[in-house]
């Protein structure tokens, strides 16, 4: 008889902050007790706060500790365990996490409360990934019930349309207007695709949705599924993230087990299947057409377009390519409705954004705030400021494939149109914060490596291209570069720009032309007299 | 052979399915350490793929590896949130307790030290993977630590 | 298809629905330049050189990907067009070794050309490039990956029209090559050597190793005639100068093999070893020796006459000389006949030709190679393959094709094929001389749901038998007179007439057997026509002139027609 569940963050961060000692002593103290066959030990999701890893969270009660070392683990043990006492001084922050409810921040600027606002991340740490019950008990398969019951597939399209919602996977294309093309195509056999390739330098979103909610992200492809007549999905994951694939995969057997998934779902004529495919480490392969490629057996490069994959996508057949984060919205608009949708956001962007936030910051992690704040708002409030002496110099947006963007754009607000308009991207919602003592050409070489590394070689201005930008950084850097050398490095990047094949290669100059733009002068500063 | 028998346990779990090459592939590396030419000879007879496609494919993706690693491998993230935070220093750190420079292995074969991008685990930057294990904040004295731990010492 | 009109540099321009910008462009007259793409090939868009302006496009777009749509408005030579042009052309030469003075393909290299039609003189971006290997081993051509520009055409023909799969691409990003199976020398690889990817590349990446630095196209002569290497007949550009051969090309459209060519085709005659026979010869105590033409027909003509005689032909020759062959023989009063046996008729069904073999969801091969005899109908079945018809094999020997076959079986099995075919839409049976007559009657139920292509195996095999030469053994007459032309024979070949006279190209064993020996041209040295297994005349251009003292079957023939008159 099991009578109670410990689940030890075990993302990346809580391993690395120590989870695993954390697990060993919780095991080690358990036998000590003799309670070991009666409380089981496993590794669940992590809340999206770095400094409160690793989180210990104890069912049924729901009583979540954070950050928790080893000896506290032992402590956990004996006290609420074994004498059931709960552990005052060792739980969890509250503002680090309120299932569903705003989240009030200690700083408030001009006494407004800062909150977070959590719609997709509103289980991540509460709900046992491992478990559809604690899903469903979330509310979990409610907006699937309500669809296949009570709406047509158009109806379901139209909420989405109606709604908003942008794709999250950085270009914010109307998720509602991608689908349509899908649902007016005649072809029998159709596919919903979750691009699950998250890859993006200092992006983690996915991840914690893939590994805290899994369940979010099925329901938001079978929503998608009857939106548009496709009944198969896949999942293209990341070859990295074994861990999010053995809960994906856990999770679609618990959910076709419950009929939620599968044929017939819950008795409504509705089939929709999901599968898994892993990747085998390439960025370009969340190059949505690239994407597809890897997922026929092919070298991941990104296919001619037009015909775009709402056309001859998967197979050939008609494909809606949808970003985690996307699908795992889903839901909560089907829910709730278009109109509540659009009550959080901007009225351009509709909704809330994952963001990533690391660098030079006193909190690093994730956060979902609604679209629109400005990057001040990130790094003063949720971020809890610069890291003592230093000040902010720039934020590098959206991974390796956004922009540099200055002091001067703190005050913009942060969603795809704004972003837009000022040339810079939204992106995969990373933000990389960098202080006053940040080399901006030792950050754009270290960027323009990272494209030239993963570049996919069909095309010259990104095979090419890459390696002679690299090149030209590296002289800059070593300071053998003359004046000549950075103009024809500037001109470089502009035609490559213009001129790639797909979106490695035409951002793959952005750091050297968000760079020179905002920071020429240390371009300048580098070159040989 | 027991490389062997991984392969066709392989091969069976994705059923002869050609759209499952890279995942085969994937799976092959990951168990043996590296793909052997053979091992592409036999996949590409099994799933009826012209071997230069089962190549082009094996030599495109970085999870695939055609040669063989050392017993521990070292995958050292170098994006740019990992440099931010200090990832030069580590870089050059590992080139030299090791005495290898990256995608190189120790003589004695215990070593591989490669790149990775980003494994997602920033926050926590520098960072790198030893085997599967994620080791982040990384100092240099961490990583002679580390190095000395789990190598028993080069 | 419908009528599409879009406006490209001003100009109207009207174009089917389907077609490319560059192909719209292209009919209206306008050059884009490309250098990944070529219209024998499926679209790839990496160079980039032919990017263009498009109203309402955000971006550049690729000329030879977009379809051309209605009402569209492109701008194909603009200021931001040229300089993208230029900067890709920049980024190649400093990509590897382009060095164009040392380069054999200096003069006719398409990178060469487009480097000077966008002025650039000399090289300004750093060329930190790493010297590439060369691979010699193949017999026929070289691969040297310093001159390549990795534009994929190589790959690509490989793949889709020789649909050989042996190139692929390595790696990847900057590290990208061109690779054989699984990185294996080319020489050592799958390689067919059809030299189809030789003939696509745009730099000198892939040298043809006989006319390499052998003259520039600007110096040479482009004739074109017909393959009579075997019964498929494809069309050949034969590329000379200074009365010298130097390579042959496909001709890409022609039917029946739309450019691609084998190793037959197109390299193996340019490395004939065979000793040439290039005066009569006549036999003189014991010994061949050189002779006149008239001393050499005199003495055939005094022979023939009143002798009982059989003719065999080689059908290595034309419609005009099989035909005048047959013609003195019944003038006779001989028997005539040719040395290859043919396949059988079937007795239902209805013809094929080669080029249905590339529609058919269903393909049979039953006693044929056509791998190995009629390579280009080989490359046709791997194609169809790819394409997803089902290959069935049938034959009690190995066959190249089993690689590629979903079904391989021995002719008593044959039964199992029929029933495998019965639902596909469209069946085609390639045979030849090694079908049982088991096979026949097993595939009957099929019936006329079968298009057939016979393979003959030899070279002009239609044209004997039009010309009526039926399969003939050597028997016991006065005289045998063969007709050789080009064809080898087995040493064990046997002819036990009395008095031999031999017509062909090169010495044998069966020239050795020999009274009298007649030279004959070779299959570019002549005019004349030959008939494909398509059915269709094809002419014989004659690309060099032969010897001073080989003549033409056919004029021989009739020389030798009338000296039996007279």
């Amino acid at each position: 008889m099991i009578r109670a569940t410990i689940l030890v963050s075990g993302d990346p961060q809580s391993l690395s902050r120590g989870a695993e000692e954390v697990k060993l002593a919780i095991e080690a103290e358990l036998s000590f007790y003799g309670l070991a066959n009666e409380i089981e030990v496993g590794f669940g999701g992590g809340v999206t706060r770095v400094d409160v890893l690793p989180t210990v969270s104890i069912y049924p009660e729901g009583v979540i500790y954070g950050p928790v070392k080893p000896a506290d683990g032992a402590f956990i043990v004996e006290e609420h365990l074994y004498k059931g006492r709960v552990v005052e001084h060792l739980l969890l922050p509250t503002d680090a996490l309120v299932s569903g409810q705003l989240a009030s921040l200690p700083a408030g600027k001009e006494g407004k409360q800062y909150a977070e606002k959590r719609v997709l991340l509103r289980r991540v740490g509460v709900v046992d990934p491992y478990s559809i019950e604690d899903y469903v008990a979330h509310d979990g398969y409610f907006a699937l019930g309500q669809a296949l019951t009570t709406m047509t597939p158009t109806e379901v399209m139209n909420v989405v349309r109606e709604s908003g919602l942008q794709g999250r996977g950085g270009a914010g294309f109307p998720t509602g207007l991608k689908w349509s093309f899908v649902a007016s195509r005649a072809e029998e056999t159709k596919y919903i695709v979750c691009n699950a390739d998250e890859s993006e330098p200092g992006t983690f979103k996915d991840r914690m949705i893939l590994e805290g909610d899994p369940h979010a992200v099925l329901e938001g492809m079978a929503l998608a599924g009857y939106a548009v007549g496709a009944h198969e999905g896949w999942i293209y994951i990341r070859g990295e993230y074994v861990l999010s694939k053995e809960r994906l995969e856990q999770a679609i057997r618990q959910a076709e087990e419950l009929g939620v998934l599968g044929d017939d779902i819950m008795g409504s004529g509705f089939s929709f299947h999901i599968h898994v495919h892993a990747g085998a480490g390439a960025y370009i392969c969340g190059e949505e057409t690239a994407l597809l490629e890897s997922m026929e057996g092919k070298r991941g490069t990104p296919r001619i377009r037009p015909p775009y994959p709402t056309v001859n996508g998967y197979r050939g057949l008609p494909t809606v390519v949808n970003n985690v984060e996307t699908l795992a919205n889903v839901p909560p608009i089907v829910l709730n409705g278009a109109a509540w949708y659009r009550t959080l956001g901007t009225k351009r962007s509709p909704g809330t954004k994952l963001y990533s936030v690391m660098g030079d910051v006193n909190i690093t992690g994730l956060i979902e705030v609604p679209m629109g704040i400005t990057l001040r708002e990130v790094v003063d409030i949720y971020a809890g400021g610069m890291k003592a002496g230093k000040t902010f110099k720039c934020a590098q947006t959206g991974g390796a494939s956004g922009s540099i963007i200055p002091a001067a754009l703190l005050d913009i607000p942060m969603d795809f149109a704004s972003m837009a308009e000022q040339g810079a991207s939204l992106g995969s919602g990373a933000l990389l914060i960098c202080g006053d003592d940040t080399d901006i050409v030792d950050l754009a070489y270290t960027l323009v490596r990272f494209f030239k590394t993963e570049s996919c070689g069909k095309c010259v201005p990104c095979r090419v291209g890459t390696a002679q930008m690299l090149e030209a950084l590296d002289r800059l850097r070593q300071g053998y570069a003359r004046a000549a050398d950075l103009a024809r490095l500037e001109q470089i990047a502009g035609y490559a720009r213009e001129a790639s094949f797909c979106g490695l290669g035409q951002a793959a100059p952005v750091p050297i032309l968000s760079g020179l733009r905002f920071f020429r002068e240390e371009f300048e500063a580098r070159l040989r007299a | 052979m027991p490389e062997c028998s991984t392969l066709n346990e392989i091969m069976e779990k994705y059923g002869g399915d050609r759209e499952a090459l890279v995942e085969i592939l994937r799976d092959v590396s990951q168990a043996a350490g590296y793909v052997t030419a053979e091992d592409m000879a036999t996949i590409a007879q099994r799933l009826g793929l012209p071997q230069s496609q089962v190549h082009s494919v094996a030599s495109f993706y970085s999870l695939i590896s055609l040669e063989p690693l050392g017993k521990h491998v070292i995958r050292f993230c170098q994006d740019a949130p990992c440099h931010v935070a200090g990832g030069q220093e580590i870089w050059e750190t590992l080139e030299r307790e090791l005495g290898i420079p990256f995608g190189a292995t120790t003589p004695d074969g215990t070593w591989t030290l490669l790149t990775t991008s980003c494994i997602g685990a920033c926050s926590v930057g520098p960072v790198m993977m030893v085997d599967d294990e994620v080791y982040g904040n990384l100092t240099p004295g961490r990583v002679r630590e580390i190095i000395a731990q789990v190598g028993g010492g080069v | 298809m419908s009528e599409i009109h879009l406006k490209i540099n001003d100009r109207e321009v009207t174009t089917q629905s389907g077609q490319t910008v560059l192909e719209a462009a292209k009919s209206a007259g306008v050059e884009i330049p490309v250098l990944c793409h070529h219209p024998a090939l499926s679209n790839w868009g990496a160079c980039r050189m032919c990017v263009v302006e498009v109203e309402g496009m955000r971006t550049l777009q690729t000329a030879c990907t977009l379809p051309a749509t209605e009402g569209m408005v492109v701008k194909t030579h603009t200021e931001q067009t040229f300089d993208i042009r230029k900067f890709v052309l920049e980024l190649l030469f400093s990509e590897r070794n382009h060095y164009c003075m040392y380069c054999q393909m200096s003069g006719d290299c398409e990178l060469q050309d487009q480097a000077y039609g966008h002025g650039l003189d000399h090289w300004t971006y750093p060329r930190p490039y790493e010297k590439q290997e060369v691979d010699a081993t193949r017999k026929y051509f070289i691969m040297d990956h310093n001159r390549c520009i990795l534009c994929s055409r190589c790959v690509r023909a490989c793949t889709e029209i020789a649909a050989n799969h042996t190139l692929g691409l390595r790696n990847r990003g900057a590290q990208t090559m061109i690779s054989a199976d699984l990185n294996v020398p080319f020489g050592a690889s799958s390689c067919v050597e059809c030299g189809t990817c030789l003939q696509v590349c745009p730099t000198g990446a892939l040298i043809d190793a006989r006319s390499a630095y052998g003259g520039r196209e600007k110096d040479v002569t482009h004739t074109q005639t017909t393959c009579m290497q075997c019964s498929v007949g494809c069309d050949l550009d034969v590329v000379t100068r200074y009365n010298r051969l130097l390579r042959v090309d496909g001709v890409w459209d022609s039917a029946p093999n739309g450019g691609l060519l084998c190793v037959d085709g197109r390299f193996t005659p340019l490395y004939e070893t065979r000793k040439r026979v290039v005066k009569p010869l006549v036999r003189k105590d014991g010994k061949l020796t050189e002779s006149s033409w008239e001393e050499a027909l005199g003495l055939v003509a005094d022979t023939l006459k009143g002798s009982t005689c059989q003719g065999l032909a080689a059908c290595a020759t034309t419609n005009e000389a099989l035909a005048a062959f047959a013609g003195l023989m019944t003038q006779l009063g001989g028997q005539a006949g040719r040395l290859e046996p043919v396949a059988p008729a079937l007795g239902y069904g209805v013809p094929a030709t080669v080029a249905d073999v590339l529609d058919a969801d269903f393909i049979i091969v039953a006693g044929a190679q056509p791998l190995e005899y009629q390579r280009v109908v080989g490359y046709f079945i791997h194609r169809a393959a790819d394409k997803g018809a089902t290959v069935a094999v049938i034959g009690d020997s190995e066959n190249a094709l089993n690689k590629r076959a979903a079904l391989s079986v021995a002719s008593a099995q044959a039964g199992v094929v029929a029933q495998a075919a019965a639902d596909a839409e469209k069946i085609v049976l390639v045979y030849s001389v090694g079908i049982k007559p088991e096979v026949v009657a097993a595939l009957k139920p099929l019936g006329d749901k079968v298009s057939f292509l016979a393979l003959d195996p030899a070279r002009n095999g239609k044209g004997a038998e039009a010309a009526g030469l039926k399969p003939q053994s050597p028997t016991k007459t006065d005289v045998a007179y063969i007709l050789l032309g080009e064809q080898p024979v087995a040493d064990a070949l046997r002819v036990p007439a009395g008095f031999k006279v031999v017509q062909t190209a090169y010495h044998s064993a069966l020239t050795e057997q020999a009274d009298v020996v007649l030279p004959t041209p070779l299959w570019y040295e002549r005019s004349g026509h030959v008939t494909t297994l398509d059915g269709v005349d094809k002419s014989l251009q004659t690309v060099l002139p032969a010897p001073a003292d080989v003549r033409d079957e056919s004029v021989v023939l009739a020389q030798l027609t009338a000296l039996l008159r007279s």
